[in-house]
């Protein structure tokens, strides 16, 4: 059978333990849809993979692009890396393209911009992303735990890498 | 035929983009509830012509923005239409449906304007 996907759509996710947030990019700059799921209770992957599923479904992207968590600098649970395995199975399915990215990769991507750490290049993506703007999270004190917003501009990071280096946009602007 | 998706309603996004919840927006658009506007942005149904241009007056967004498959739909009903009615006048050389005949030319050519989807074999 045929499949139809839309060239310039892309599906970025990143995986936390209490959830995942997705970005669905139509441009480099330019998000269509983006969310943060909390999952609750037990089979936390399960739950994961049945709403990436649902936005495979719903928008039937062109790829997926995740954080590379595979290497022992990423630092996640076991179960994480397994919900990693499982997205790219999944979406290897529907013939959509995976793409992985680690955190070096993103920095290079935000690199001119000047922005290097999380907090640098989210305020990058907030800049360019003028509806992403009011979801800053608050600058982190020694103390507090990363903002749950934080993972939205950590998925919309990964989107906005992809179309840098798929498209050749250019850098980042601001 | 190709089996494929319809491209998104981008409702959604405008509603996200300035942090609106599913109620608010259906208030704003001449709803009640937001259960309308979550059936609407999941395309399971059509929105009334008073929300399609509140949603145009709140985000001032085109309609083609806003509600592309829609836009897409009636184009192309308008095309198909137009191809008959052109069809018709093929043989009548009077000035009328010479005028009619441009206009129509004109909207049969618009479908084939957008980009194309990719097809994975």
């Amino acid at each position: 059978m045929n499949k139809v996907t839309y060239p310039d759509l892309v599906l970025s996710v990143t995986l936390a333990s209490r959830g995942f947030a997705y970005v669905i990019f139509e441009g480099p700059q330019t998000p269509l849809d983006w969310g943060i799921v909390d999952t609750k209770g037990g089979q936390k992957n399960r739950q994961i993979k049945a709403r990436i599923a649902k936005l495979l479904a719903r928008y039937q992207p062109e790829a997926l692009v995740l954080e590379n968590i595979k290497r022992k600098q990423a630092r996640r649970s076991d179960r994480l890396k397994r919900a990693s395995l499982q997205l790219q199975h999944l979406a290897d399915a529907r013939g959509v393209d995976v793409t992985c990215y680690d955190r070096a990769t993103i920095r290079q991507a935000f690199a001119p911009v000047g922005a290097t750490t999380k907090v640098e290049i989210a305020e990058a993506i907030a800049m360019a992303i003028p509806a992403f703007t009011h979801r800053l999270p608050p600058k982190r004190k020694i103390w507090m735990s990363e903002s749950r917003r934080q993972l939205l501009f950590d998925a919309a990071s990964l989107g906005m890498t992809h179309q840098t280096i798929r498209v050749d946009a250019g850098p980042i602007k601001n | 035929m190709l089996e494929g998706p319809k491209p998104p309603h981008r409702l959604r996004t405008e509603r996200n983009a300035w942090d609106l919840t599913q109620t608010e927006l259906a208030r704003l658009i001449g709803y009640r509830c937001g259960t309308q506007v979550s059936k609407i942005e999941n395309a399971c149904r059509k929105p009334s012509i008073t929300a399609i241009i509140a949603s145009t007056i709140l985000f001032d967004q085109s309609i083609e923005h806003l509600f592309k498959s829609l836009y897409i739909e009636a184009e192309e009903l308008v095309a198909r239409e137009a191809f008959r009615l052109h069809q018709l006048l093929l043989n009548d050389e009077s000035p009328r449906a010479a005028r009619k005949r441009e206009l129509l030319t004109k909207l049969i050519l618009a479908p084939t304007r957008r980009p194309n989807k990719k097809i994975h074999e």
